[in-house]
Order: C-alpha cells, then structure tokens, then sequence
C-alpha cells in the first residue's frame, strides 16, 4: 500500500511534477504531496544511482530532494506546497523508475573503490574522470539567479536556538526576568518534537507538555520574541547567522542557549537507504499530519519513540508486522519501494510482509551548532550530546548553554530544574 | 540474495567500505572520513553520523571521543545569500 491521505484536501492546490498535476493541500510539504501521489520513489543516488525517497523528513538527509521552479536541491520535506509549483526530478537519465545510470549498482555489488578504479593506466584514469565529473553531484544550475534581500540584524541579549519545549520554557523564563529573550527555529511552527510525537511519548505526557509549550509560544509571539522559519547556520564575524527562506538575519546576543533536540539518523539495515524506510521522528510526523505512511509497518530498534508509535499503530489500525533490535534485520526486500523484512529467525532468516519500514535508532543530539559556538561534543549513551551540566545548562565555553535533550538531559523533570537553573545564571551573566 | 547496507546515503558509502577502511588502519571517525567520505555530502554527517559509530563498532574500529568538526552553515545556503553579509571594510 502507497501512502495515502487519511482525509481529502481541504485546501486544493496543483502542482505540477515531472509535467503530470498532482493535487496538494496548501502549504503542507511539497514531499507529503508527492508521498500521497506517487509514492515513495523520489529520485536516485549520487553514486550508485541508488532509489531513494524521504526517510527524515527533518531536513537531515538527502533523500526529498527535487529542483522546484528551477531550483535545484530544495527540501521538499521542508517547503510549503503553493499552487503553480513546478518539481522535477534530479540526478537521473531517464527517469527516478528507469534511471539507467543504476546499471552502477548492479555492476558494482561490492562497491567502487575510488581510490584504486582505473587509477593505473593514465588515459582510462582521466576517461573515468571525466564521465564521472559529467554524472556527479546533485541538481544543476537555477534557470536564473536568486532575488535577494537584505541581511537583517537583530540585536538582542540571549539568543535561543531551538523552540522545542526547553528553548520556549527558557526564553519564557528569561523574558520574566526581564532578559531580552529570542528563540529561533528552522520550523515554521512552535514545539519541537511535540508537535509530531506520538501520544504515548514522555509516559503519557506529552500532550501536557505540548498545552504548556503552546501557552510559551503565544506569548512569546506577542512580544515578538518568537523567529519561526528561520535556520540558526552558524558564527561568522562575531555574529550568529540564521536563514530564512528569503534572507539572512544576523544576531548580535550576550549569550546564547542551545535547545535543538535530537535526531535518531540512519538504521543499519541492508537496502535501509530504499524509499519506505523511514526513521521514527519522520513516520510521526507523517502521522500527525494525515498521511497514512503505510498499511503494515516493520519497526527495527527499540526505545521510547518505537514504543509510544507501536502504540500509536494499535490505536489508528495499522499492523505493526514485527519488532526486531537492528541486529536481527538482515535486509530489505524491495527495489524501490519496500515489500517486505528479511529478519534473523533462529539458526536462519525469515520474511517479512510490510509496506514501510521505520527504523529506530539511539538518538543523537542536534550538536552542530553547540560545537561551532565552542561546546564539547562527547559519546555517551549510544549517541553524541553536548556537554552542558544537568543543572545550569553551562557547557565549557563562556556565555554558551545547552538545555534539555541535546544536553542529555531526557526527562521534563529533568528539563524544568536544568531551565531554572540555566535561566538564573544567564540572568546574571547578561546584566 | 544480498543488498549493499548504505550508512551514508548522501555520498552511497557502505558498510562494506567503512570495513575496508578500517582494515586498511583507518580505524578512528577522522581518518574514516577521510578515506570514505562518509559525512561529506549533503547532509554533512547528520544522518549517517551514528550509523558509522556503531558499524566501527562492530568492525573493530574505535569508539570516538568527539564527532568531527561541524562546520558552517548548519544546512546548505545559496551564496547570493551568504553576500548579503557586511563585512567590515579590510577584512
């Protein structure tokens, strides 16, 4: 079973894919809409030429990219669907379902060696070089150039990067101790992984918690405090950068407080880079927002996201097929969609029928930001987080903090008291 | 029958390589970089970064201490956006 919409558009828009109209609900992300569509085949790799769809839906891979009004390589997972939008397929001869490049892969089950393929007879070496010059990368160059407009520069005391629930509860903290407060986020709406969570999440509390970071946003948005949309990118020329879909914006802040969350990354699987396989954080969201990624689903990992969605697949009817660790899934059946789960059984494997499956792995923080400010990024729980004390969110560099989960700290027990403490140091830091 | 296991989709470097790579002594995430180009593609290591450690892992490589250098922008930028920065006169 394709993906599917569990209700009809209520807001119709066309876009056009490939030259074929594919129907869209206004501003939802260009990719659900080809998810719904067309499935789960979207392009191919760079190498291999590889199929490939979505699997974050967190602007974390590479796998919804398309050229979208001659533009190459946008995000579909993060771009706003709006009538007229031309997509088109990259990186293939031929088409994403007949890429004749992906004879690569066939020819080259174990994999190309670039550092030893036809490097000994010169004249071979630069043939090779220059087809694979001709075929590589992603994407190629706009129609015309970017429209472009000014940088902005916003002056404030505490930069917040991240309003997921710890960068709200610390920028709203903040902001009553009268710290001019500024929280970021890449997504266009407020509450981090609330707002995609499954029920059963932070054992069951996760819709209080998602009431009380709403309550953070509203008011925070009144005072203007609150950047939705806008990508913290890094430090540059003693100002930190943040983008938004149409400028930069430059910001001058005393300190900074990074809340960015977690992200699971790839499952260890073969054939786990197919389109249908998709990570827990991006089979949620899909959920949340009324597509039906599948109809029997294979979950290879463990933890509190697998829990709270197998739950989530109990209440919406939708067969869990199987629960295996990632050492006991073998393999992937299906070329460019996914048919089944080879999985370990005994002394031998078994298959698995299934339309999709998400793969949840020990998360990761969202560290790279922390890091270019001059955070410590250590191994520790199965995963990288940015050390910053359980306390007062302070990380080695000076004015740098880190709150809530990218810190390590995973319960809101443990979020509420490390905010507190984080808030008062800041306050004073800042005065 | 058997499928490549992709740790990093971005550049298609496989499980398979990262083992090459650590049997050729490329045993620590900076030198398996390197070698491979696991992490230096679209998504700069953010989705295949943990992949890799626990692929090390099993294939006697070494438990990292630090991930490697994130470097700026956090995601790709277009460059006509990054020219609308000032930059101060002699820099």
């Amino acid at each position: 079973m394709a993906p599917r919409r569990e209700r009809s558009i209520d807001r119709k828009v066309r876009l056009v894919v490939d030259g074929r109209p594919v129907d869209a609900e206004e501003g939802e992300p260009i990719a659900s809409a080809l998810l719904a569509a067309n499935g789960w085949l979207f392009s191919r790799s760079v190498k291999y030429h590889r199929p490939r769809g979505p699997a974050c839906f967190a602007r974390e891979c590479d796998g919804c990219l398309m050229r979208v009004d001659g533009v190459p390589d946008v995000m579909t997972c993060a771009t706003a669907a709006r009538d007229g939008m031309r997509i088109e397929t990259q990186n293939v001869v031929g088409s994403a379902q007949t890429d004749l490049l992906s004879a690569t892969d066939w020819f080259f089950p174990e994999g190309i060696n670039h550092h030893e393929l036809l490097t000994k007879f010169r004249p071979l070496n630069r043939a090779m070089q220059s087809m694979a010059r001709r075929v590589a990368g992603i994407g190629t160059l706009p129609d015309s150039p970017m429209t472009v407009l000014d940088a902005e520069r916003l002056l404030c005391e505490v930069l917040v990067v991240g309003a997921g629930p710890c960068g709200l509860a610390i920028a709203d903290k903040l902001r009553r101790l009268g710290v001019d407060a500024v929280v970021l986020d890449e997504a266009n709406d407020a509450g981090g992984h609330l707002r995609f969570a499954p029920a059963r999440l932070h054992d069951g509390q996760k819709g209080a918690l998602q009431k009380t970071a709403e309550l953070a946003a509203a008011g925070l948005d009144g005072d203007g405090a609150l950047r939705l949309g806008t990508s913290a990118i890094g430090f540059f020329h003693d100002a930190w950068l943040a983008s938004t879909d149409e400028k930069l914006v430059a910001i001058d802040a005393r300190a900074v407080v990074f809340a960015t969350g977690m992200r699971e990354g790839a499952g260890l699987v073969a054939g786990g880079d197919r389109p249908g396989v998709l990570t827990a954080r991006a089979f949620s969201r899909l959920l949340t927002s009324g597509i039906v990624p599948a109809k029997r689903v294979a979950f290879v990992g463990g933890g509190a996201w697998s829990d709270a969605l197998v739950s989530e697949c109990e209440s919406r009817g939708i067969e869990v097929a199987r629960r295996v660790r990632e050492a006991d899934a073998v393999r992937v059946i299906g070329r460019a969609k996914v048919r089944g789960l080879e999985v370990r059984a005994g002394e031998g494997t078994a298959s698995v029928d299934c339309d999709a499956v998400v793969t949840c792995s020990p998360p990761s923080a969202v560290f790279e930001t922390a890091a270019q400010a001059g955070a410590s990024v250590a191994f520790h729980s199965n995963g990288f987080f940015v050390e910053a004390t359980a306390h007062d969110g302070a990380t080695g560099a000076p004015h740098v903090f880190a709150v809530g989960e990218c810190s390590g700290v995973r319960t809101p027990i443990g979020w509420s008291a490390q905010i507190e403490g984080a808030a008062a140091r800041i306050a004073k830091e800042v005065r | 029958m058997s499928d490549k296991l992709i740790v990093c989709r971005c550049e298609d470097v496989s499980a398979h390589d990262l083992e090459e790579a650590v049997q050729r002594g490329y045993r620590d995430l900076e030198s398996v970089k390197r070698f491979t180009g696991l992490g230096t593609g679209w998504c700069q290591g953010k989705h295949c970064l943990s992949a890799c450690v626990r692929t090390l892992a099993r294939t006697g490589g070494e438990t990292p201490h630090a991930p490697f250098t994130p470097r700026p922008p956090f995601h790709p930028v277009p460059l006509a956006r990054l020219a609308t920065i000032d930059v101060e006169d002699g820099e």
